[in-house]
């Protein structure tokens, strides 16, 4: 039996056929790679590189600001030849070093090829994992050595590989290619959180994967620990929240967090970072990433250097760089429209997807048919949210929960009446929270 | 810098909209149309029928220019209303009944803004409307193919007040050939409103609906079982509570209107509960044989009440509250 959460959540036609049996390709160096100092959840890096400094592959370019930020190191080798604001998804712009690419590949460090055990203590992983500037993968992009580091006792981790954003490919080729870096990371963790059990939860449209980490898992000396678990294939099935319930029954209440209730969750990419920043002193300079939407003629799964355009992938996969409708970092459903095809690759995008345009939001009026309420798997009433924002009737947020929901999106692509709730629920949410710091 | 469109998430939508629900519920009621006609004639029903779709559309259409709502007439909704609306009148009725019936119940709509914001069902409007207007042809009830005129199993239920036998009984004294048993009233075999009689089709429809997840069961359900144990508990014959009279035909298609019923999983069973109940009280205390319209509408005016409920959020608890 498939596990799953509830209340609410929607099946969507998951897209991922053709992507799904590309081998991960690695993608080639940009020519000029533009990276971005805020990357992750906190304070952004300060960049320590000026304007024609030469820099190698790995070297530190961007110094974490206290502990809630993280390093940036450089992708490529060259020479530094800017350091100026640059297009940034989220904040429109943001500072970001520019180095041109010399071609001679030239590592910073050098990297460890063979594989060592793992003699570290605690203190020094987290530290190695801090300094390499990993951060969680899956988008929410929030700085690893924090959330391997909690308060509480913790006595369950999570794998998240769920990966229930329509399109997206990119974590389950890494579980299929990267099985061994995938389970070696989890020992790894291990060290820092000695935890009870470890529940890798994947959605049930991904078989193969299941089906090799299970073999793969009997054959270690840690299989009494570590579980594959099936999910069911629905939206939003790898949100944090859910997953926990999913595989736990624990539910993360109203203002706590996952490790309140004893579960950390990692996100499969994040795992395989960790392996490779303690196994071979990699720091967190590329990621893989899926290229797909209507919009592409050649989708792929690509390793992509962190700071290349978005456009040299988009040309690459033979999609439309003069027209090219709507470009989204990230899923379909939760990821951020650019506004720039400038807008370098980041820590956080696990996918390109290059969509036909805008989709006509012609907003009818409700007919309360409920579908909003029921399928909210925060188990709130959008329909509610949306009637009070429409009128700015503040005192009512509140009492909704309205900073409850996870702008999973469901109630937005759902509507029959096709109105932009989850756009009025943000509303409510940003006005809540300016009227909370007046206060 | 060539710059691209943006939108804030999510950036696909289901292809579910208002014209597809509508669209549904229309072919869920088809059935019900067809067995309609056939009953009572091809000719005269389909006639009946025109009439009420097109006066529902060309009214919503008139209405929206003249109050400035913005056009949506041709979403179904308005075609929806005037076909439940004649399926719900008599089939003897004279053409410009429907013409009133659907004029009125788009108008009920249109009054309070139109679409969504209708605190009462615009088809049962129209037809309570009707029935309180033109008592006489609203109640002229005929057997189905003979087309004799006779007495709905509720008239005669009101005036038998025992079993299935009494009303044959009570039929035989008035002079009539009809015989009633559960198998005609099950096939619709009786007097009664032109989509209400035949179960078979309207629990097609109603199926059709539910595997859709167009309606959910909750109200329906409350609905049919708050009827059968009322019809218990006041000594009635179930069979005939729920087969005669427009009982079924409401707890399908009218209790379920989503504008008019609550948005949560237990008010709607509560809203359920309620319909049943003020239908059995009207049937078995009041003067008038039949009370489904107006247990329905008399429900829809709690409505509004029961939607100001809160539904808990998943990871709720008292502590949250307090702080």
């Amino acid at each position: 039996m498939s596990k799953t959460f509830f209340p609410g959540g929607i099946h969507l036609k998951d897209n991922k056929e053709c992507t799904r049996d590309l081998p991960i390709e690695l993608f080639k160096d940009p020519e000029v790679a533009v990276i971005l100092m805020s990357q992750h959840l906190g304070k952004p890096a300060k960049p320590i590189v000026q304007a024609g400094d030469k820099v190698k592959i790995g070297q530190l370019i961007g110094e974490a600001q206290g502990d809630f930020s993280s390093n940036i190191h450089a992708s490529i080798s060259g020479e530094v030849i800017k350091v100026t604001p640059a297009s940034h998804p989220v904040s429109i712009e943001d500072m970001a070093v520019t180095i041109q690419n010399d071609h001679q590949s030239e590592w910073y460090q050098v990297l460890n090829t063979k594989k060592e055990n793992v003699l570290f203590s605690r203190e020094e992983l987290l530290e190695i994992i801090k300094k390499n500037g990993i951060v969680g993968m899956g988008g929410a992009t929030f700085p690893t050595h924090i959330k391997l580091n909690p308060k509480n006792p913790v006595d369950t981790l999570i794998i998240n590989g769920a990966e229930c954003e329509p399109f997206l490919t990119c974590d389950f080729r890494l579980m299929m290619e990267q099985s061994d870096a995938l389970l070696n990371g989890i020992k790894v963790i291990l060290k820092i959180l000695p935890v009870k059990q470890v529940i890798i939860g994947i959605e049930e449209n991904k078989k193969e994967a299941i089906k090799q980490l299970k073999s793969l898992i009997e054959k270690t000396d840690f299989s009494a620990q570590v579980r594959v678990e099936t999910l069911k294939e629905k939206y939003p099935q790898g949100a944090e929240k859910n997953l926990i319930f999913a595989l736990t029954k624990r539910t993360v209440q109203i203002g706590k967090l996952p490790f309140d209730i004893g579960v950390v969750v990692q996100n499969v990419a994040t795992v395989i970072a960790i392996f490779e920043a303690v196994y071979f002193k990699k720091p967190l300079i590329d990621r893989v990433l899926t290229v797909t939407g209507y919009g592409i003629k050649e989708p792929k799964n690509l390793r992509v250097k962190i700071g290349t355009p978005v456009q040299e992938l988009i040309t690459f996969c033979q999609g439309n760089t003069e027209n090219p409708g709507k470009v989204i970092f990230g899923g379909p459903m939760m990821g951020i429209a650019i506004r720039s095809l400038e807008t370098p690759i980041m820590k956080g995008t696990s996918g390109v997807l290059v969509l036909n345009g805008n989709i006509p939001y012609q907003e009818n009026q409700c007919i309360r048919c409920g579908k909003c309420v029921e399928n909210c798997p925060a188990g709130l009433m959008p329909v509610k949210i949306t009637e009070s924002a429409k009128i700015g009737e503040y005192v009512q947020y509140e009492k909704l929960f309205v900073s409850s929901c996870i702008e999973c999106g469901v109630c937005s692509y759902n509507c029959p009446a096709a109105i932009p709730l989850l756009n009025y629920i943000r509303l409510a949410k940003a006005e809540l929270m300016k009227r909370r710091n007046q206060k | 810098m060539n710059l691209l469109s943006i939108s804030s998430s999510p950036h696909i939508r289901s292809n579910i909209t208002t014209r597809n629900i509508m669209l549904y519920v229309c072919a869920a009621l088809f059935p019900s149309a067809i067995v309609g006609m056939a009953y009572y004639g091809w000719w005269q029903i389909g006639l009946l029928l025109v009439i009420g779709v097109l006066t529902a559309v060309l009214s919503e259409a008139i209405l929206q220019k003249i109050l400035h709502i913005p056009y949506s007439y041709l979403d179904g909704s308005a075609a929806l209303t005037g076909l439940l609306l004649v399926l719900t009148i008599s089939p003897m009725s004279p053409w410009w009944m429907p013409l009133i019936g659907s004029f009125v119940a788009i108008l009920s709509k249109q009054v309070f803004g139109g679409m969504g914001q209708n605190p009462f069902n615009p088809a049962l409007i129209g037809r309570a409307t009707l029935l309180l207007s033109f008592p006489i042809e609203s109640t002229q009830w005929v057997s189905p193919f003979t087309h004799l005129t006779t007495a709905t199993p509720l008239n005669l239920y009101k005036m038998a007040n025992f079993g299935i036998e009494g009303l044959n009984q009570v039929i035989a004294s008035l002079g009539g050939t009809l015989q009633l048993t559960y198998r005609s009233l099950l096939l619709g075999l009786r007097g009664g409103s032109i989509g209400e009689i035949c179960l078979p089709a309207m629990l097609v429809g109603f199926l059709f609906l539910l595997f859709t997840k167009v309606v959910s069961w909750r109200i329906t359900c409350s609905y049919l079982i708050t009827v059968i144990v009322l019809s218990l508990l006041f000594k009635l014959d179930v069979v005939v509570m729920l087969l005669s009279g427009g009982i079924v035909f409401g707890a399908f298609f009218m209790a379920t209107d989503y504008v008019t019923s609550p948005l949560l999983p237990k008010n709607q069973l509560i809203f359920g509960f309620g319909v049943g109940f003020m239908n059995m009280v009207i049937r078995r205390f009041s003067g008038m044989p039949e009370g489904t319209t107006f247990a329905v509408l008399i429900m829809n005016i709690i409505t509004p009440l029961l939607d100001q409920s809160i539904k808990k959020p998943v990871g709720f608890s008292k502590e949250v509250k307090q702080s």
